[in-house]
């Protein structure tokens, strides 16, 4: 990944290309490389659709080669939903087609002083830039057809459907799958809206006559993998657990637990959950010749991906995975999986976030727009999205604009970004993630390898109090770090269990790049990334004040077990505190 | 004997939901596992990995206390980091200190007493079959939803006039 094509939207005569070494980026990958770039190159003050943005897309430290699971893809820029820095992380065949190709990222910069829509293609032979305005208004599956008959389905797309090209800022930008389906979105955050106000309505990524990434030393590298392979295989989370049930098997658990948010954060426990279970959609893809075990991408050895066919056998979308199927169902009362199922072709269809459309629908709900429980109104507010009706532009904006617009107080977001589906008074840890992250409530900002295994930060009492402070300061640092790998956090388990086994990831990046990092490298590589962030928002205007969550958690009790929000202000602020 | 289906995908949302079994009250959580279901310690200490008490993530099954009326849901590892708190006596338990379950009285009396049973995941497979071996009770209208399902022809229910809302059912099967 010897370079960086910087593609300017704005420049006089129409869009031109530079490409340039990395130079001070050298050696970043993924989220360390698009918040470098970001914190760097971006005024932190500038309008997050205006000429200052830049949308950054860069694939993982090892993305492109044969490391097992190395296919994510990350995208930064300044976030035109939180006002701070996002970097949002997708699947689908991008990633490593991106890698192949020799990229360590496309930086698109500028603004089109039209608006034209335009494609940019690039392959081993250079980029090609057109404006094609007949692509204009096309939901993300019409596109990628429509492009398909001019370069093929070997290819890997990236798009925005209407809700990128109105620059709402829920929308995503989608990725294709192995089947060359539009299912994988950088969702979070509203990339889709800057990928739209740089005029940019899809990505062509071209790898024929392109090898694998050649690692440093091959012996060593293919020996790592396979360590790293085997571990995973191994382990019963994922080697076996994802791929039989998919993300959504933790439904049952979080609604146990009284952790499941329902109607819009207002209970703990959804009646309907064995009806939307990850056992139960496994059953009905099983049942309907669809598949619950498949990859996001080639290379993936963990497959927590499916296939969703509708009544008749046919294709609807990919497997709703745990967040979605939350999000459109319990939150909004929803126990019917085909309305949920169509809720998400859609989503990925119009180009939009699937948590922040679920969350924005359970506030709509709460408004008194529709009851909790009617599919059909859910399915009708997403179809106004797409069409783009003054409600549909409101509900695009996200959960934080349409509870301001209708007056509704409980409203789950931090920093304007919807939270996703843990209830933070049920997994008060997770909860201090969500006030902190720099990206605005987040799961997976604290989700990968623990601090035990990195030991980051010295020793922590996870026992103690202060504990879910300091844990989730470590995850997060931790977490940074893997987004860099272009890992799927999914390797957390693996990892977070079997020391070896996160030795063997350390290996392969070593043996890829000839270099001696060890677990300190991975950890100080996590806190630069994080400090990066932190800096950005800091001078975009946010203070400690933002760190927190909406009072409703504090105040409002959730049953069944009747807790409150209990992390402290004080021990917020120390998350930061290293 | 059936042939070729597997019983516990059928009985899956019935797991799911929760079916009644009568037991010895009084014991630990291991104790109700090992001593009265047959289920060996490997399989409990490798298998299940998740256990809720009441709603409340359990991370002591020596010390949690079995009691009437009370509800026990077992599951395997979870993925991510929300499933990783929930496992028993992670690393990760205290983000989750809200909702665990301490036991205030180790010392309980015993007897009989009917508790509920929620299986979920990788554990509807392997429990299930046992359960449907042992027998279960469940309440009449979780009993026809299974009427017109390829179980049915093998299920054996008995009625107690002690628990009048409740049917024990048995599945003669072992796919
Ligand atoms: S485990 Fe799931 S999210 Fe991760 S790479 Fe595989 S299919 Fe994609």
């Amino acid at each position: 990944m010897e370079k960086i094509l910087r593609v300017d939207m704005g420049a006089e005569g129409g869009p031109k290309t530079t490409l340039v070494p990395p130079g001070e980026y050298a050696g970043l990958g993924g989220r360390a490389l698009t918040s470098a770039i970001v914190s760097k190159e971006v005024p932190p003050l500038c309008h997050a659709l205006g000429e200052e943005n830049k949308l950054v897309i860069a694939p993982g430290l090892l993305s492109g080669t044969i490391a097992a699971n190395s296919g994510r893809l990350s995208v930064g820029c300044k976030s035109p939903l939180t006002g701070g820095i996002k970097e949002s992380n997708a699947g689908g065949m991008a990633s490593q087609t991106l890698a192949k190709l020799g990229y360590a990222a496309i930086v698109l910069e500028g603004k089109p002083k039209t608006d034209n829509l335009y494609t940019i293609f690039v392959n081993k032979g250079g980029v090609k830039i057109e404006s094609d305005n007949t692509l204009k208004g096309l939901g993300n599956y019409a596109l990628i057809e429509k492009l398909k008959a001019k370069y093929g389905d070997k290819v890997s797309y990236m798009s925005i459907g209407p809700a990128g090209e109105m620059k709402l800022a829920a929308a995503s930008i989608a990725c294709t799958d192995m089947e060359c389906r539009p299912t994988r979105h950088a969702g979070r955050g509203g990339t889709g809206a800057v990928m739209g106000s740089k005029g940019v309505k899809a990505i062509i990524l071209d790898d024929t006559g392109v090898s694998m990434r050649p690692p440093k030393d091959a012996e060593k590298f293919k020996e790592a993998n396979k360590r790293w392979v085997d571990g995973l295989k191994k382990h019963p989370v994922t080697g076996e657990g994802l791929a039989a049930y998919g993300t959504n098997v933790l439904t049952n658990i979080l609604n146990e637990a009284g952790g499941y948010p329902t109607h819009n954060f207002m209970w703990g426990r959804f009646e309907g959950h064995t009806k939307i279970s990850g056992e139960t959609e496994a059953a009905l893809e099983k049942e309907r010749g669809g598949n619950p075990t498949h990859g996001c991408h080639r290379g993936c050895v963990m497959r927590c991906s499916g296939i969703y066919n509708d009544k008749y056998g046919n294709y609807l979308t990919k497997q709703p995975e745990y967040e979605t199927v939350w999000a459109h169902g319990g939150n909004c009362g929803i126990d019917d999986l085909d309305t949920i199922a169509m809720l998400d072709r859609l989503d990925d269809d119009y180009g939009v976030d699937t948590i922040e459309m679920g969350a924005t629908i359970g506030v709509a709900m709460e408004a008194g727009l529709a009851k909790f429980g009617d599919g059909e109104a859910a399915i009708n507010f997403v179809k106004q999205v797409g069409k783009g009706t003054n409600l549909g532009r409101i509900l695009g904006s996200g959960a934080a604009v349409t509870g301001k617009v209708f007056g509704v107080e409980r409203v789950p977001v931090v920093k304007n970004q919807a939270m996703p589906a843990y209830d933070p008074r049920a997994v008060q840890g997770i909860g201090v993630t969500y006030a902190t992250s720099p990206m605005g409530a987040d799961h997976t900002a604290g989700y990968a390898v623990g601090s035990n295994i990195l030991g980051i930060g010295g020793k922590t009492d996870a026992l103690s109090p202060e504990g879910q402070v300091d844990l989730s300061r470590n995850l997060q640092i931790a977490t940074a770090a893997v987004d860099s790998t272009g890992m799927c956090l999914f390797i957390a388990f693996a990892v977070l269990d079997q020391p070896e086994t996160f030795q063997a990831l350390i290996d392969m990046i070593n043996a890829f790049y000839g270099l001696n990092l060890n677990g300190d490298d991975v950890a100080a590589l996590g806190k630069s990334v994080l400090k990066n962030e932190r800096e950005f928002n800091i001078k975009a205007g946010f203070t400690s004040a933002h760190d927190r969550l909406p009072g409703f958690f504090s105040r409002d009790a959730l049953p069944p077990h009747n807790i409150k929000f209990k992390v402290t202000d004080a021990e917020l602020d120390q998350v930061f505190n290293w | 004997m059936i042939d070729k289906i597997r019983v516990t995908q059928i009985l899956s949302p019935v797991f799911q939901k929760g079916v009644f079994m009568k037991v010895v009250v009084g014991s630990s959580i291991r104790e109700l596992l090992q001593d009265q279901f047959g289920i060996t310690r490997d399989f409990v200490d490798s298998q299940i990995a998740t256990v809720f008490l009441n709603g409340k993530a359990v991370d002591n099954i020596d010390r949690a206390i079995v009691r009437n009326n009370c509800e026990i849901a077992l599951s395997g590892a979870m993925p991510g980091f929300v499933g990783a708190t929930m496992r028993r006596g992670g690393y990760y338990s205290s983000m989750r200190a809200a909702i665990s379950y301490v036991e205030e009285n180790p010392i309980s009396g015993s007897g009989e007493g009917l508790i509920r049973i929620k299986l979920y995941n990788t554990l509807i497979d392997s429990l299930g079959k046992l359960f449907a071996r042992q027998g279960f009770f469940i309440q009449e209208i979780d009993l026809s939803s299974l009427n017109g399902t390829r179980i049915e022809p093998f299920l054996t229910t008995t009625r107690y006039e002690q628990f009048p809302d409740l049917v024990l059912v048995k599945v003669d099967a072992d796919s």
